[in-house]
């Protein structure tokens, strides 16, 4: 299966079940709503609540994901059942899976600043020289660790290992034999997807009152079930 | 094949291959960051002039870029010449070489048509200059008219002659992604002799329908801001379908 066609089934496959994709936008819409309010309450525990309320949510979410990768690898074309229980420990998970891989190349960044800052002489150019080097380093290094993460992700929903997908070398080796290269023309190509739509679904956002509400369950349903196929049906490819 | 037939494959074709046209649009991503730092760096070499180098450095980069892209361009009309529906796995350098040739290509079609709009400015010029060489004068109504002629005639054949060469440099590119060859591409009679076998009255539908599609559609998303920035994807894509089009026309020749 190459690009064209494992794009154009995760394009048409959030339609698949309607019912599914309308749940999972509320649940989203909701998720966002719940954080959003939850600033504006002086009653603290009332914000706690809607905090709570919210965090669920989106790992939920996140672990229905995980189980549309998990279908997808293997190339069926059923939609998963939302399974409360299993979604949200798999959420748990896959949210641990992104921190780590994200944090990595944090922490690598912050210690050169730290590192090289004692040093810096007040002088603009080697100011800017120094900035845009780090700047090109971080841009790197997110990008490295982005796609190690996104392999990493595919890995634990294939292999229900949770232990093993936080193993940076036997990613590093799966990612490899894909192709480095692949990787990230993919999350490119998913990037752009997402980004079109976001620009289409602006112009809905228009409408006073339910537009944004309307374009954020667009956008967070159809992203659910886009970006979670996609990846899987590539994963499951290699 | 016939032109509707021709359009019809070129506007689907990227659509099959989105894997290299996302490269692609990486690569103008990475040729616009190149020229930006360049820019940039230029700037900033008033405080170092450690910087100009970098800006060279990061010129020369865009170019090799510029020629990767030309080369990915060629690829895309190969495609077309063999009817094939996927565009092959680049091999960075040789891309990078038919870019350059691509490149060469253009600068000659480019200068021949600018050559002779000078020749022909001077020629029609010269009345005009030579009733009065005082420029005190250009503005009378004898030398004024003169100038004015000189001019409209100048700008007619310049647009004749560019549209004409256009069209050459099209079957230029088909020569050059079959043979691989400069020396044939830079052939201008057996250029020209194409256009001819492959039939001019095709030749000139086709290529103007390609155009005309690419600038309505680049040109309606670039009336609105946000519409702009969905250029970035469409514009390679009918950068695709033009050269799949051109590529489909010349496959006749077999």
């Amino acid at each position: 299966m190459n690009f064209s066609e494992i794009f154009s089934d995760a394009i048409k496959y959030p339609f698949a079940e309607p019912n599914k994709f309308l749940i999972i936008g509320v649940i989203a819409l909701l998720s966002g709503l719940f954080s959003s309010t939850g600033g504006f309450s002086s009653d603290s525990i009332l914000s706690i609540l809607f905090a709570i309320v919210a965090i669920v949510a989106s790992l939920f979410i996140a672990g229905y994901g995980v189980s549309i990768i998990r279908e997808s690898v293997g190339g069926s074309v059923v939609v998963p059942e939302l399974d409360f229980n299993r979604n949200f420990v798999d959420g748990i998970k896959s949210t641990i899976i992104g921190i780590v891989y994200f944090i990595i190349p944090t922490l690598i960044m912050v210690i050169l600043v730290l590192i090289s800052g004692v040093a810096v002489k007040l002088d603009l150019s080697a100011i800017v020289a120094l900035g845009a080097t780090y700047l090109l380093v971080a841009v790197i290094l997110f990008i490295i660790f982005g796609i190690l993460g996104e392999i990493a992700l595919a890995r634990f929903a294939r292999t229900e290992d949770f232990v093993s997908s936080l193993n940076i070398f036997e990613v590093f080796n799966e990612v490899k034999q894909i192709g480095f290269f692949n990787v990230l023309i993919f999350i490119f190509v998913q990037a752009i997807v997402v980004l079109v739509l976001i620009i289409l679904l602006g112009f809905v956002a228009f409408i006073p009152f339910i537009g944004a509400l309307i374009s954020s369950f667009l956008l967070g349903a159809f992203s659910v079930f886009f970006i979670n196929r996609s990846l899987g049906l590539f994963y499951g490819n290699n | 094949m016939e032109v509707v037939d021709i359009i019809k494959d070129s506007l689907k074709f990227p659509a099959d291959n989105i894997k290299q046209l996302a490269i692609y649009i990486l690569l103008t991503i990475v040729i616009a960051v190149l020229l930006f730092g360049a820019i940039v760096s230029f700037a900033m070499s008033v405080q170092n002039v450690a910087f100009i180098a970098l800006g060279v450095l990061l010129i020369i980069l865009a170019i090799v870029v510029y020629f990767i892209m030309a080369g990915y361009q060629m690829e895309v009309l190969k495609t077309g010449l063999k009817h094939e529906i996927e565009i092959p796995d680049v091999e960075w350098k040789g891309v990078c070489i038919l870019g350059l040739k691509k490149f060469v290509v253009d600068i000659v079609y480019m200068i021949i048509p600018t050559i002779i709009t000078l020749i022909v400015f001077f020629l029609t010029a010269s009345p005009a200059i030579y009733t009065n060489l005082n420029p005190a004068q250009f503005s009378s109504d004898f030398t004024g008219s003169l100038l004015f002629a000189s001019l409209s005639i100048t700008l007619i054949v310049a647009f004749v002659v560019y549209l004409i060469f256009a069209f050459v440099q099209t079957m230029a590119y088909g020569r050059l992604a079959k043979t691989d060859s400069l020396g044939n591409a830079l052939n201008i009679v057996e250029a020209v002799k194409d256009i001819s076998r492959v039939g001019a009255g095709k030749v000139i539908i086709t290529i103007l329908l390609l155009v005309v599609i690419n600038v309505l559609i680049t040109g309606i998303l670039s009336s609105t801001f946000i519409f702009a920035v969905l250029n970035i994807i469409a514009a390679p894509y009918l950068m695709f379908a033009f050269y799949r089009g051109n590529g489909l026309l010349y496959a006749d020749l077999e």
